[in-house]
């Protein structure tokens, strides 16, 4: 049987618990595009995008048998994501300290992107202004309206209290109106 | 009394809407809000385009990206197999030589590998028993 965006999630999980490669294989194609969004919406179009995309995936293979289904696939792989996109931000932070006398380091944008050529510069300007936005504000902003889980859905996994979420959402997207204001000028 | 609202008040409700739904007080007043302040209804405009704007935006990783996941997963597996075995020959083979180097040395001073040699106790005696005996009480 092909293995392919038809296959249910509780099939796939299944059949890679078996050892089945192929079966992991589907799941990465199925994801891959969520996880891409939530991990370049964080860090924008970087080096390290793909090397986090690629530990996200592995560390979900490598807790395969303690996912108990409580949430959903996307949820779990979106949540080790945005996990490992806040601590490398972090890890970014430590790396400009202590290249303070140093270069500072510098964002490589892939020339290869799968953005068609009219999506180009919207894609480009939404990247500059998540950019400017805080890592925490920018988070609630990629999950919330990039991936568009609700806010109840962003609250838990930010593991963050709702009012927390709500307000953090009103700045943000405050803030956001205004970047974007500031660049299309 | 009515009171004059300020421009912030109103735009905090516009705020509010964005994600929670406003009660029938709060949007009578964001309604007033708006004809008072044409800014209000270019900002609920913008917000709108925004929100559009962000959902639009779906990124992908480089071409081949799951034969990259793949790859590293079997990578790692083959690391993990590697460390094994190699932790495996830096413990066994040290191990071994010392276990025949004592039992040489075993064979050499008691002049056989009996079990008794081994514990220990090749040249424990009956007489040794009732001195120990005697030592304990």
């Amino acid at each position: 049987m092909k293995m392919g965006q038809g296959t249910s999630d509780s099939d796939l999980m299944l059949q890679i618990r078996a050892g089945d490669m192929d079966a992991f294989r589907a799941l990465v194609e199925k994801y891959e595009g969520a996880v891409a969004t939530t991990i370049i919406g964080m860090l924008g179009p970087c080096m390290e995008a793909d090397d986090i995309g690629q530990e996200v995936f592995i560390r979900f293979y490598k807790a395969i048998n303690t996912f108990r289904g409580d949430s959903s696939i996307k949820t779990y792989l979106t949540r080790i994501a945005i996990n490992l996109s806040l601590n490398e931000l972090k890890a970014r932070k430590r790396r400009n300290i202590f290249n303070f006398f140093g270069k500072e380091e510098k964002e490589i944008a892939y020339p290869d992107y799968a953005w068609s050529p009219d999506a180009m510069e919207n894609a480009a300007l939404v990247q500059q202004a998540l950019q400017r936005l805080q890592p925490n504000a920018r988070a609630v902003i990629v999950l919330r309206m990039l991936e568009g889980y609700s806010t109840k859905e962003t609250a838990k996994m930010l593991n963050l209290p709702m009012g927390t979420v709500l307000s953090r959402l009103a700045r943000a997207q405050d803030k956001l109106r205004n970047i974007l204001i500031e660049l299309d000028q | 009394m009515n009171r004059t609202r300020s421009y912030n008040e109103y735009y905090q409700l516009l705020l509010k809407q964005q994600e929670s739904s406003l009660s029938l007080e709060e949007a009578a007043l964001l309604k007033e809000g708006k004809t008072l302040f044409p800014a209000l209804v270019e900002a609920e405009e913008q917000f709108a385009q925004q929100r559009k704007l962000l959902l639009q935006q779906k990124y992908a990783f480089k071409p081949f990206f799951t034969g990259r996941v793949i790859h590293r997963l079997r990578s790692i597996g083959e690391q993990q197999n590697f460390s094994l075995m190699y932790a495996f020959k830096r413990l066994a083979v040290p191990a071994f030589g010392v276990i025949c180097i004592w039992l040489l040395s075993l064979f050499f001073v008691d002049g056989s590998l009996e079990l008794d040699s081994i514990v220990g106790l090749a040249d424990w005696d009956t007489v040794d028993e009732y001195t120990f005996g005697d030592w304990i009480n």
